[in-house]
């Protein structure tokens, strides 16, 4: 993970943010001496937080979850991409889309998808987004991106909620695979008028 | 996770049942390894009970792909449902492994 992490950092600072031809260079990289077969899925998206533009590319990573302003949850659809450290041929696309002010990103493994109570099966995407949504204005625990407080802690209780969801799911149950959790708020220029960073 | 095997038209058919995930996962490597390990290149994957496919299990599919690849042999899958497709679509692996809807289409190949 420590070397992936490290491939990574050095690829986007030869290959001028552009998610794709990094996972390239980093996927050639991983398989140089990888005798093990090990591998790695990869979300990777570069939000440029002046314009709100977010460009990504995928290698076998679950579909992140994009949360707007009023709560609405849609899975990010992703172009096909193999694993890093499979194999030389293949390429990873990049692809665009525009943020508005006060949109989530939530960005997760398949660990939080797969998480499994003896009793009711697995936590599974359905659940996931049904407690995303539960989170938006129209219940009243709005995570309120826009709203005065640190806008920080909308992503931050996104996180919260998913990993408090999971672990109250799966109780004593032993969970089979990790969980991490990232989530991203977009705040375009509104807390830069109000002078929050 | 269980798997059976049966044989035909010269194809191993290894049925898959349950889900393919952290855990269960080895079991379907070692199994693939073992036939390979018999001399089986010609191998289809009947997926009609297969439930889920997991990271952790198309790492075991994409190996198993590349090995019969290796030994210039061949393996598709059939009975894939909606849920394992989008994974097979989402990490490429369809390009490795060849889904048909059927077990004839398979053997047709």
């Amino acid at each position: 993970m420590a070397r992936s992490k490290a491939l990574l950092r050095s690829a986007a600072q030869e290959e001028h943010a552009d998610p794709g031809r990094i996972l390239k260079k980093a996927n050639l990289e991983l398989l140089d001496g990888n005798e093990m077969f090990m591998f790695i899925t990869v979300f990777l998206g570069i939000l440029n937080v002046r314009t709100g533009e977010l460009t990504y590319g995928n290698a076998a990573h679950v579909s992140p979850i994009l949360i707007d302003k009023e709560g609405r949850c849609e899975l990010v659809e992703l172009p096909p991409g193999k694993p890093l450290g499979i194999r030389k041929q293949g390429g990873y696309e990049t692809q665009r889309r525009l943020l508005l002010p006060g949109d989530s990103l939530l960005v997760f493994t398949d660990g939080v998808t797969e998480a499994e109570s003896g009793a009711k099966g697995f936590y599974g995407e359905e659940r996931l987004l049904s407690l995303l949504r539960s989170l938006s204005p129209a219940n009243g625990t709005a995570a309120a991106p826009l709203s005065p407080a640190p806008p920080a802690a909308g992503a931050a209780r996104y996180v919260e909620a998913v990993l408090g969801g999971v672990k109250s799911f799966c109780a004593a149950d032993p969970r089979s695979d990790d969980i991490a959790v990232v989530c991203v708020s977009y705040l375009g220029n509104e807390y830069k008028k109000k002078g929050i960073s | 996770m269980d798997i059976f095997e049966s044989r035909k038209e010269g194809w191993l058919i290894l049925e898959l049942k349950g889900r393919m995930d952290a855990i269960t996962s080895p079991l379907v490597r070692e199994k693939i390894a073992f036939v390979i390990g018999q001399g089986e290149t010609r191998i289809l994957l009947d997926c009609l009970g297969l439930e889920y496919v997991s990271s952790a299990g198309f790492r075991i599919l994409f190996e198993a792909a590349y090995n019969i690849q290796d030994l210039k042999g061949g393996i598709g899958c059939y009975g894939v449902n909606a849920n394992v497709r989008k994974i097979f679509n989402m990490a490429d692996l369809a390009s490795e492994i060849p889904i048909f809807n059927t077990q004839e289409e398979a053997l047709q190949g």
